[in-house]
């Protein structure tokens, strides 16, 4: 009997494990020129009632949903509700079911690299048919965000929260070992220099710090790839037209993973892993001096390091010729309108989104969150200022976007498979570092996977 | 044998009894994994609509990828290392805990306690344990002049520490069944080793281990099974990195269903990880089992 219920239990589980699979709705391709026929039409009355779904916890989440009750409470046609979702790729999981299933919410904060999955998904309304309905202007809003999120010129969706990459420092450090704490290096060259000042051995010969420590996080091999002037993808990153494959293994690439490389064999650039929380615990522990990180990480970075060191903030790392077309691409994430959705709902979405774009509500939002407000005039108001004094180091991600030329370097690229080809560009660092790949084997070992999960992607989603 | 009207009669009552779980079975289990069989022939679209017919191609590029051939042994590794250790520890530490001693429930407790610990919390202390930056585990070796590693960072190492995070969250299942396998060991079977002269490891190898076969079996079987289908703490501790050491067959069909949204392939990886589990299932009950002594 015993014999039985544990092969009747076995069994079970066995079965268990092999659910999924999902079926899904079909889609169509996106109109060029003036788009307002794709938005509902000006007269349609806003539902009384969306749902939102964001990917924001903890500080974050709070400060979203205070904008959302201040929307609720301004006005009694329109009430949105608000479902945290879990982490970016958890929510675009979740909306890939929902989708399938007609559950979808009107509104969605999707990340910046789900924007070709989103458009080739055919179910959003492009935020560009409301601009053009309404004349909506978005002269005020910063070029580097909005070109980002714009695919031949046309809106997909509304930029809602940005960060960019910085490269972070301990002064404290810096001042110990001689190094000027007001002067952050910027070039590969300069950083490697200080990291081997910043490293230090006690007695017995073990590192108590490094001098260099960014997590191995694929965003910040495609902001090298982009302060060193050069296309992550072909079809000017996946921009003029759909990318084909990958062309990171290139000479810029291999400079990358060179100099990484050579920091950490020298024993003066320290490896957390893929683990951002790592890199940025190691950083407040003083284990290493010098890190990147996205300037989200700013406010929590000042208030863990208060009274053990300073911080300073500086340009993201680029390669010693600093190249001119070179500079930083955007990241966070933006909004779209469900095409499933009636169209009541789909105009209650666009009037959250007006909202949630005026100047007050974008400096409310920066000084409860740091990411950076995307309208240019919410820098005079109030909370923007406020949070100016109390964080000077902010304004190094702001320059750093406004000086970023703009071109399809900066751009950043997109792909339809871009959490995959992120995740096997970590891998490839890794083999990178940990030894058991070259440079160039990693490069192009990367680039044929991603290429091959590109041409199914397109294959698929003509 | 021939139906007469009567058996025809309680078939049908004994289904109506069944038909409750049946109904949670077929929709939940039966559908999911035809569905599973079926999507694994064909190409989907990111949105997981069928496209078109693929044959067995999915297949065919399953077993000639490197990445797969990798994550079997992955899977292997994981299932050697936190299976067999994971029973011992718990059998070891069931023989202590049924002493009959003051208080001994109250350590009972403690040590089953895991079980009321979800793999999620679970995973999330260890990966603080391990963190090379604050991490208990190496600061309690650095007292003893252990120089530990890079738990995570380093492969060898980050398989290791998964296995690790997996046995402490099994062992009080473990315990627990094991201890009420002891409990079940009358005690004159005892004495009657004892007058034969059997004494201390003896006894063990020859009365208790015997005697908790059936239980030692019940969790080979559902610890394989539960090893295999280990999710959270990879996902926690190492999202299948340093790369893919600890990506297990579980990890890699997450990884192409809900990341790489190619619900074919991880289809395909699903039916072999059917066949797999249940072909080492029947193994044991074909081969283990034999050495499992039943009252």
């Amino acid at each position: 009997m015993r014999k039985l219920a544990a092969f009747a239990i076995a069994l079970s589980m066995v079965a268990a494990a092999c659910g999924g699979g999902s079926p899904g709705g079909g889609g169509a391709a996106s109109p060029t020129g003036d788009q307002s026929a794709l938005a509902p039409g000006k007269d349609v009355k806003p539902a009384a009632k969306i749902t939102w779904w964001h990917a924001m916890g903890g500080v974050n989440g709070e400060a979203l949903n205070k904008i959302v009750n201040q929307f609720n409470a301004s006005q009694s046609a329109i009430k949105v509700e608000t479902v945290f979702q879990g982490t970016y790729d958890d929510l675009l999981s979740k909306l890939n079911t929902a989708l399938a299933s007609n559950a979808a919410p009107a509104l969605v904060q999707v990340y910046d690299i789900g924007q070709a999955y989103m458009r080739d998904s055919g179910q959003v309304v492009p935020m560009q048919a409301f601009i053009d309905r309404d004349k909506f202007s978005t002269a005020d809003f910063e070029p580097a965000v909005i070109n980002y999120y714009k695919y031949q010129d046309k809106l997909q969706s509304m930029p809602w929260n940005a960060s960019s990459s910085i490269f972070y420092y301990n002064k404290d450090a810096f001042k110990e070992v001689g190094l000027d704490p007001e002067k952050p290096p910027v070039t590969f060259t300069e950083i490697t220099d200080a990291a081997k000042k910043l490293t230090k051995k006690d007695a017995s010969g073990q590192t108590v710090r490094f001098g260099f420590g960014p997590s191995i996080y694929g965003w910040f091999f495609e902001q090298l790839m982009a302060t060193s002037g050069a296309l992550y993808a072909d079809n000017g990153n996946g921009r003029d037209d759909r990318a084909t494959k990958v062309v990171y293994n290139s000479a810029a690439g291999k400079a990358i993973l060179d100099w990484w490389k050579a920091g950490i064999d020298g024993g003066y650039f320290y490896n957390p892993g893929i683990d951002n929380a790592g890199a940025t615990t190691a950083f407040q522990a003083g284990k290493t001096a010098m890190y990147l990180e996205s300037s989200a990480a700013l406010r929590g970075n000042i208030t863990t390091v208060a009274g053990k060191f300073q911080i300073g903030t500086g340009l993201f790392a680029r390669p010693d010729s600093k190249p001119a077309n070179g500079g930083n691409i955007i990241g966070g994430a933006s909004l779209y309108i469900m095409k499933s959705r009636p169209v009541e709902e789909q105009q209650a979405a666009w009037e959250f989104v007006k909202y949630a774009m005026t100047p007050a509500i974008q400096a409310q939002w920066q000084s409860d969150t740091g990411y950076y407000a995307i309208v240019k005039s919410a820098y005079n108001e109030a909370p923007a200022k406020e949070w100016a004094t109390k964080y000077p180091q902010f304004q190094t991600p702001v320059d750093q976007i406004r000086n970023s030329p703009q071109n399809r370097m900066t751009n950043g690229a997109v792909l339809g498979v871009f959490a995959q080809a992120r995740a096997r560009t970590q891998k490839m660092i890794e083999s990178v570092l940990l030894g058991q790949a070259t440079t160039q084997q990693a490069l192009d070992a990367a680039a044929a996977e991603v290429n091959d999960a590109i041409d199914k992607y397109n294959k698929a989603n003509k | 044998m021939r139906w007469t009207a009567r058996d025809l009669r309680s078939l049908a009552v004994g289904l109506a009894y069944l038909a409750p779980a049946l109904l949670i079975f077929v929709v939940f289990v039966f559908i999911p994994l035809g569905r599973t069989f079926y999507l694994s022939f064909y190409n989907t679209r990111s949105t997981g609509l069928v496209t078109s017919f693929n044959g067995i191609d999915h297949y065919i590029d399953l077993i000639t990828s490197q990445t797969f051939r990798s994550s079997l042994l992955a899977t292997g590794l994981f299932a050697s290392y936190a299976v067999p250790i994971g029973i011992a520890l718990g059998l070891v530490l069931a023989v202590l805990l049924n002493q009959r001693l003051r208080g001994i429930s109250v350590f009972r407790t403690m040590m089953a306690s895991t079980i009321a610990i979800s793999a999620a919390v679970g995973s999330l202390i260890w990966l603080l344990l391990f963190n090379p930056s604050l991490g208990l585990l190496n600061y309690v070796l650095s007292l003893v002049g252990v120089r530990g590693p890079e738990w995570l960072i380093q492969p060898a190492t980050a398989i290791i520490a998964v296995s690790i995070t997996t046995i402490w969250l099994t062992l009080g299942t473990n315990i627990i069944v094991l201890l009420a396998g002891l409990q079940g060991i009358p005690e004159e079977i005892y004495e009657a080793a004892r007058l034969d002269g059997a004494r201390g490891a003896r006894m063990f190898t020859r009365i208790t281990v015997p005697m908790v076969s059936p239980s030692l079996f019940f969790l080979l079987v559902v610890d394989t099974v539960a090893v295999l289908q280990a999710f959270t703490q990879i996902h926690l501790l190492t999202r299948g990195g340093p790369v893919d050491a600890t990506r297990t067959l579980v990890y890699s069909i997450y990884l192409d269903a809900f990341q790489n949204f190619q619900f074919g392939f991880a289809s395909a990886e699903s039916v072999v990880l059917f066949v797999l589990i249940m072909a080492l299932t029947i193994i044991q009950f074909r081969f283990v089992e034999r050495l499992v002594h039943y009252q």
